[in-house]
C-alpha cells in the first residue's frame, strides 16, 4: 500500500504528471493485448493498482481521454483490418468483430473499475464499457449504415421467401448488437434501423401483390400466409414492438391500399358465394378501424341493396299475399346475414350492431309498408295450424325490433288481433306468446291494450260457463265481453239496438241481468257487427249450416213468418240503421254464391221498395257456408275491422299530438330551448313509437305557436320559450 | 265494413222446433262492450284507464284473470281504482283529488 508523505499539492500534481506519462504506456500496452486476446500474460491486479493509482493522483480525466483514444484507434483498425463496405459477408463478419469486441471491451473496463466507479460517476462521464460502445457505434456501425441496412434487408427477404436458420440467426444477432447501441436517447435500432425495415416491408410486400393475380378469396388466404409467416419470422427476429409496427405496415400495404378490391369488390363475390371461410378471414384481416368501417359500411350496402331487391308483388285480390312474401324474403335475407355474423370470429357486437342498422335502414326508409307488411305476415302465422309457429313468430320479432313505425305497427296489430281473437281464429296461448315477446322489447306500455283484449276473451269465457248454470241457455251461445278502451273500435257508444227475434231477445236479455247480477254499475252495450252466428235452412235440395253477421241472421230469421218483405218493412221490423241494412242485404241477395236471398228486381242496387224472398234453389258446395258482409264502396259509415289505410291515418294524427305533448313538457321546465336540443330530446322520447323527422317538430312548433303555448325568440329564431 | 263469421264446428244444444222451422240458430257468438254507468277518466293514481287493471295488476292482466281489479267510487264522487285508493288511504284518509275526508260509495266490480 501506499506510504502517506505529506506533500505540497503542487508538488503532489507534477509528481502525478510524470508518473502518469510514465505509467500510461504500460496501460496503453495492456489494451492492446487484451484486444489481441493475450490477456492470459496480463495481471488484472498490477493493471488494477496502475489505474487506481492514476486516479488517486487526479489523472483520471487523462486516463480517460487516453483510453478513449486507444479504443477508437482499435475500433478503427478493427473497421478497415476485417469489415469491407461491399462484402456480401458482412453481417456475420460484422457480428464476429461485435463479439470479440464486447469481450474485450468488457476486460478493459474491468481494468478501469476503479476509473469508473470513482472518475466516470462523479464527473458523470460515460462508463468505460458504454463509452467503447459508442466509439463501436460512432467508428464501425455508422461508417457501414447504409451497407449493413442494406444487407439486413436483403437477407430478411431471402428469408421470407425461403427459411434458413442461420440466416435467422444473422438477422437475429444484427438486431441485438444495434439494440445495445443508443442513439439520441433510444437505441440505434429504433433511430435507424427499424424505419428502414418498415419501408422496405411496405415495398416488398408492395411487390409481391402487384405481381401476382388473384381472385378476392384467393387474395384473402394468401395474405393471411403472409401475416402468419411475417409474424412468425418477426417473432424469431425482431422485438414485440417493431413486429407490431411491421404488420400495421403490412395491413397498410395489403389491405387499405387495396380495400377497394377485396372490400368493395371481394366482399359482395364472397357474400354471394356464401365462402363463409374467406368472410371471416376479411374480418380477421380488417382489424384496422377504417378498414373495419369500410367493409361494416360495404356491408350494410349490400344487405340494403339486396333488401331493395326484393320486389313487392301486385296482387289485387289478395293483400296479405304480397305482404307475407316480402316478409318472408326479408326474413330469409336476415337470417343469411345472421349465418354470416356467427361466422365472424371477432368484433361480433359491433358488426351485428351495423347488420341491425342496415336492416333497420332497409325496414324504415326503403320501404313504406313495412309495419303493415310486418303485421300481415304474424296474422298470417298466427293464423295458420302450422306446427312450428313459435319459431316464426320470434323471427319476426327479430324484425319488428328494428321497425321504427311501432305506432303504425300497433294499431294495424291490434286491428288484425282483435278480428282473430273475436273470430277465434288463432290459440290464445300464441298470442300470449307474441305479445309477451314485444313487451320485453318494447316495454309494457306497448302491450298493455292487447294484454287487456286477451284478458277480456279469458274473463267472457268464465261467464260462458257460469251463465249456463244459471239460466236455460237454448243455443250454443257465447258473448265476449270487451272492454271499450282496449279494442280499437271507434264510437262504441253510438251502437244501436236492433229487433232480434224473441228467443234471442229473451237469451240477450238473460245475460244482461247476469252480467249485472255479478258487476254492479256496469251496463252493457252490444255490438252486433263484430258478432255472428250460424243458423240451420233446409232448402229445396240440402240442408246447410250458414254463417253470417248478427245484422243477416236477424234479416233471414224474418222469412219463418214471412214469405215476402220490402226493404222497407225488414227495416221497421229489425231496426237495423239503413246503411248497414243495405250492406246486409246486398251480402245475402246478390252474389250468387250467398245468394240465399232473391230480390226482385235483380240488379246490384238495394232500393227501398225491392221485394225479397227466401230462395228455397239455393245450393252449395260444401255443408257449412260462411257469407261475409261485403264492404261497399263510398261506404263510410262504420270505422271496421279490415280497412288498412285508417291505422295509419290514424296513427299520424296520433303522432302529432304525442310530439306537441312533449314538446311543451320539454318546454316547460328550462322555459326556452333551441330547437336542436329539443329535437334530440324529443326523439329520444319517441324513440319506441316513430322516428322524429325534423318537419314534423317544426310543424308541431307551427301548431303551438299558433296556439300560443309557445314564442319564437325574436332574435334568435332557432330558439323557442314556453309562453305560461 | 267486413264481418266475417265463425266456422261451424260446434254441436249445437238441440232446439225443440215448432212444427218444422225452416231456420234453427245453432250458435250466436256474441260480442259486447261494458261501461261504467257513470263516466270514468283515467285513474288519478295510476294513470291508467279505470276500466283497466290498475298499474299493480297490469303485469299480471294476461295470466291471472281470477283476480278482478276493481273500481272503487267516494262518497265525493272521485273514481279511482280500489288497490290505488287504498295504498293511498294508508298515508291520508282524503280523497286525493279534493282533500275531503274519503268515505267509500260503492265498488264497481
Amino acid at each position: 500500500m501506499f506510504k502517506v508523505k505529506i506533500r505540497s499539492p503542487r508538488a503532489f500534481n507534477s509528481q502525478g504528471a510524470t508518473e502518469f506519462n510514465d505509467q500510461w504506456p504500460f496501460l496503453e500496452k495492456a489494451i492492446f493485448e487484451i484486444f489481441d486476446g493475450r490477456t492470459h500474460q496480463l495481471s488484472f491486479e498490477k493493471l488494477y493498482n496502475v489505474v487506481y493509482g492514476m486516479v488517486l493522483r487526479r489523472n483520471g480525466a487523462e486516463l480517460y481521454e487516453n483510453v478513449r483514444a486507444t479504443l477508437r484507434s482499435l475500433m478503427i483498425a478493427a473497421r478497415t483490418g476485417e469489415l469491407a463496405r461491399n462484402d456480401p459477408d458482412l453481417l456475420e463478419k460484422l457480428v464476429k468483430v461485435w463479439e470479440k469486441q464486447c469481450e474485450s471491451l468488457q476486460a478493459v473496463s474491468d481494468v478501469m473499475m476503479y476509473l469508473d466507479r470513482v472518475f466516470c460517476k462523479e464527473n458523470r462521464q460515460l462508463l468505460i464499457f458504454d463509452m467503447g460502445l459508442e466509439l463501436f457505434r460512432d467508428e464501425i456501425v455508422k461508417p457501414l449504415n447504409g451497407s449493413v441496412k442494406r444487407l439486413f434487408i436483403e437477407n430478411l427477404n431471402e428469408v421470407r421467401l425461403q427459411r434458413s436458420e442461420a440466416k435467422l440467426r444473422l438477422l437475429k444477432s444484427t438486431v441485438s448488437i444495434l439494440e445495445s447501441l443508443s442513439k439520441d436517447d433510444d437505441t440505434y435500432y429504433v433511430k435507424e434501423l427499424e424505419p428502414h425495415i418498415l419501408t422496405e416491408t411496405t415495398n416488398y410486400y408492395d411487390n409481391f401483390v402487384k405481381s401476382h393475380r388473384y381472385t378476392p378469396s384467393q387474395y384473402l388466404s394468401q395474405i393471411r400466409e403472409l401475416f402468419e409467416l411475417e409474424n412468425q419470422l418477426d417473432t424469431e427476429i425482431l422485438n414485440k414492438d417493431t413486429t407490431v409496427k411491421v404488420r400495421n405496415a403490412m395491413k397498410d400495404v395489403l389491405i387499405t391500399k387495396n380495400s377497394s378490391f377485396i372490400i368493395d369488390q371481394g366482399l359482395p363475390a364472397i357474400i354471394e358465394a356464401e365462402d363463409l371461410e374467406s368472410l371471416s378471414l376479411l374480418f380477421e384481416l380488417c382489424e384496422k378501424s377504417s378498414d373495419r368501417a369500410n367493409l361494416l359500411k360495404t356491408l350494410s350496402k349490400r344487405i340494403i341493396d339486396e333488401g331493395s331487391a326484393i320486389k313487392v308483388e301486385d296482387n289485387l285480390k289478395k293483400r296479405a299475399i304480397p305482404a307475407i312474401k316480402w316478409v318472408l324474403q326479408v326474413l330469409r335475407l336476415k337470417e343469411k346475414y345472421n349465418g354470416i355474423l356467427s361466422a365472424i370470429g371477432q368484433d361480433k357486437l359491433k358488426t351485428a350492431s351495423s347488420v341491425d342498422a342496415a336492416f333497420s335502414l332497409l325496414l324504415n326508409h326503403h320501404h313504406k309498408k313495412t309495419a303493415e307488411f310486418l303485421s300481415t305476415y304474424i296474422d298470417s302465422v298466427l293464423r295458420s295450424a302450422e306446427e312450428s309457429r313459435v319459431p316464426l313468430l320470434d323471427e319476426a320479432i327479430g324484425i319488428f325490433k328494428l321497425l321504427k313505425d311501432k305506432d303504425v305497427f300497433e294499431k294495424i296489430y291490434k286491428q288484425q288481433l282483435s278480428k282473430r281473437l273475436l273470430q277465434d281464429r288463432s290459440q290464445l296461448e300464441l298470442e300470449k306468446h307474441m305479445i309477451e315477446k314485444m313487451k320485453q322489447e318494447i316495454g309494457a306500455s306497448f302491450t298493455s291494450k292487447m294484454e287487456g283484449m286477451i284478458r277480456d276473451l279469458l274473463i267472457s269465457k268464465g261467464y260462458e260457463k257460469k251463465f249456463r248454470q244459471d239460466y236455460t241457455v237454448p243455443v250454443n251461445f257465447k258473448a265476449n265481453v270487451l272492454t271499450t278502451t282496449c279494442w280499437p273500435f271507434r264510437n262504441t257508444d253510438s251502437f244501436q239496438d236492433i229487433q232480434l227475434p224473441e228467443t234471442l231477445e229473451r237469451l240477450k236479455l238473460d245475460f244482461e241481468n247476469f252480467f249485472i247480477k255479478s258487476h254492479t254499475g256496469r251496463t252493457l252495450r252490444w255490438a252486433y257487427h263484430l258478432g255472428s252466428m250460424d243458423i240451420g235452412c233446409q232448402f229445396a235440395k240440402d240442408y246447410y249450416v250458414i254463417s253470417m253477421s248478427v245484422y243477416a241472421a236477424t234479416v233471414l230469421l224474418l222469412f219463418e213468418t214471412h214469405s215476402q218483405l220490402t226493404t222497407e218493412e225488414i227495416a221497421d221490423l229489425t231496426c237495423i240503421p239503413s246503411e248497414e241494412l243495405t250492406r246486409q242485404l246486398f251480402s245475402i241477395s246478390v252474389p250468387p254464391k250467398t245468394r240465399i236471398l232473391k230480390k226482385r228486381p235483380m240488379n246490384k242496387n238495394i232500393a227501398p221498395t225491392d221485394i225479397f224472398t227466401f230462395n228455397h234453389d239455393f245450393t252449395a258446395a260444401t255443408k257449412a257456408i260462411k257469407i261475409s258482409t261485403v264492404f261497399m264502396k263510398g261506404d263510410s259509415s262504420l270505422q271496421g275491422l279490415s280497412s288498412l289505410q285508417n291505422p295509419i291515418q290514424e296513427a299520424m294524427e296520433d303522432r302529432k299530438l304525442l310530439i306537441d305533448a312533449l314538446v311543451v313538457r320539454e318546454l316547460k321546465v328550462p322555459r326556452s330551448i333551441k330547437e336542436r336540443d329539443l329535437f334530440v330530446k324529443v326523439q329520444t322520447k319517441l324513440a319506441n313509437k316513430f322516428e322524429l323527422s325534423p318537419k314534423l317538430l317544426s310543424e308541431s312548433l307551427a301548431r303551438l305557436i299558433d296556439r300560443e303555448y309557445v314564442q319564437r325568440d325574436s332574435e334568435d329564431t332557432a330558439c323557442y320559450h314556453y309562453l305560461p | 265494413m267486413a264481418e266475417d263469421h265463425m266456422e261451424v264446428d260446434a254441436s249445437p244444444e238441440v232446439e225443440q222446433p215448432a212444427p218444422k222451422k225452416k231456420f234453427e240458430v245453432k250458435k250466436w257468438t256474441a260480442v259486447a262492450f261494458w261501461s261504467w254507468d257513470i263516466a270514468v277518466e283515467n285513474c288519478a293514481i295510476c294513470r291508467n284507464h279505470i276500466m283497466e287493471p290498475c298499474i299493480q295488476c297490469q303485469p299480471t292482466a294476461m295470466t291471472d284473470t281470477d283476480n278482478e281489479c276493481v273500481a272503487a267510487w267516494g262518497t265525493c264522487n272521485h273514481a279511482f281504482h280500489l288497490h290505488c285508493i287504498n295504498k293511498w288511504l294508508q298515508t291520508r284518509n282524503a280523497c286525493p283529488l279534493d282533500n275531503q275526508p274519503w268515505q267509500f260509495a260503492k265498488y264497481g266490480r
